[in-house]
């Protein structure tokens, strides 16, 4: 009993190293393997014989040289015309990062509380922005004007005049002219050549206003006179 | 090379490959086809069947090389259990086309191996002197045995014979248990050795000696 159970354990091992020869020849056994190998073919004459088959076969496999592959012409070319055909998509490695990646990218490399701060700053403007749109506002100096949108300078009277002088005017007929309205320039001139007057008189305003605007229209050198405010 | 600067330089090779980068691609393709292409093209049979074989592996390759894993192993085995997948499947369907081919209705001859079978043939009965060299005999023998193997058994012989891969090493590749692949191994030869025999090569073991 004892025996058979001795000898059915020996077949055991007989298996398991008879199985191992083939990578004890090509030497990629672990240390103990190797050693176990060795230990048993001491004792067993069908290992060593399968030994020697198992080297003539690794001798004989590595003795072929007839089917040495080599790629085929344009093998390579064909590979990555299939590649582009069937994955066209990523090309990435030359193409510089798009804006949202800069921003993104850039973003990542921010301390987290330096972010929230950013947020709420581009929260703010955003809001800012919006009121400002939203909001009816003084339009912007944009470089032009209309008669109309000239601001009455603040020491004018309600007697205020809009007046455009025509260009070979002198000086003396100018001084000459303002004295005999009675009027004086306050503003002006403007890009259009604007100028604001304003006019005294004892009489009412409106009457010193109108009598200073024939005078001024009679004028052959004065090209246009309005009142600043209109009736 | 020590194989450290190797595993590394494999390492950034398939790294750099997962980026897309085909230059690295290239080095990748010159270095291993050779290599995977006669594994592929002892596995297979035909010639335009291994192009196709080392074609689909590289391709697959290019696709997952981001999933390499060095813990896994080296990196040829990660290439080799490819290019053993990519082998075996355009191995199934040439055999589905043939089978789908009226020819097969003729008695089961397997038509890839009729050359080899004559040359088996000249090898028992050799006509030319030339022929009864050992060596050349025996190269043609075994060569006509490997070639009536089943694929699997050649795999195995293969991989551990001739590509002098570890046990461990071919489980990865043919993605079974070790266990499985001594076993394997043991038949193949055992297969392999009467083969041998049906031809005039009993004393294989002995016949290098």
């Amino acid at each position: 009993m004892i025996a058979s159970t001795t000898d059915s354990s020996n077949a055991h091992v007989h298996m398991e190293i008879e199985e191992l020869l083939p990578w004890y020849v090509n030497e990629t056994l672990t240390s103990a393997e190797q050693r176990a190998v060795e230990q048993h073919l001491e004792q067993c004459p069908a290992c060593r014989e399968a030994l020697q088959e198992c080297r003539a076969l690794n001798l004989q496999l590595h003795a072929r040289v007839e089917e040495a592959w080599q790629p085929p012409a344009g093998h390579f070319d064909r590979l990555m015309a299939d590649i582009d055909r069937l994955m066209p998509s990523p090309t990435p490695v030359k193409t510089g990062p798009t804006l949202v990646q800069r921003i993104s990218d850039w973003l990542r490399g921010t301390p987290s509380p330096v972010r929230w701060t950013l947020a709420l700053e581009s929260l703010t403007v955003a809001a800012l922005v919006l009121v400002l749109i939203v909001t009816p506002a003084p339009l912007p100096d944009l470089g032009y004007e209309t008669l109309s949108s000239v601001k009455a300078p603040p020491a004018t009277t309600e007697s205020g005049l809009q007046v455009v002088f025509a260009a070979p005017m002198t000086v003396g007929e100018l001084q000459a002219l303002l004295q005999d309205i009675g009027g004086q320039i306050v503003a002006g001139p403007t890009s259009l050549g604007v100028y604001t007057v304003a006019v005294t008189g004892n009489e009412p305003l409106v009457a010193v206003r109108n009598r200073a605007l024939a005078t001024l229209r009679a004028h052959a050198q004065v090209r246009l006179a309005e009142p600043l405010q209109p009736d | 090379m020590s194989e450290l600067e190797t595993v590394t330089d494999d390492l950034e090779l398939i790294r750099a490959v997962a980026r897309q980068d085909r230059q690295a691609f290239k080095m990748l393709y010159d270095h291993y086809t050779p290599r995977i292409g006669r594994y592929l093209s002892r596995l297979l049979k035909r010639p335009q069947q291994v192009d196709e074989a080392v074609n689909d592996t590289m391709l697959a390759v290019w696709q997952n090389a981001g999933r390499f894993d060095p813990s896994q192993g080296r990196l040829s085995t990660w290439l080799f259990a490819i290019a053993h997948h990519k082998g075996l499947k355009v191995l199934r369907q040439a055999e589905r086309f043939r089978a789908e081919t009226p020819f097969d209705t003729l008695p089961s001859v397997d038509l890839d191996n009729v050359e080899e079978q004559n040359d088996a043939m000249q090898v028992i009965a050799p006509q030319n002197p030339e022929r009864t060299v050992l060596g050349w005999e025996l190269g043609q023998a075994l060569r006509w045995a490997l070639d009536r193997l089943s694929s699997e058994h050649r795999a195995v012989i293969e991989l551990t014979f001739g590509e002098d891969r570890s046990y461990p090493e071919i489980a990865v590749i043919l993605d079974c248990p070790v266990n499985t692949v001594k076993t394997r191994v043991f038949h193949a030869r055992k297969k392999l050795a009467q083969l041998l025999a049906q031809c005039g090569h009993a004393d294989f073991a002995t016949a290098r000696e």
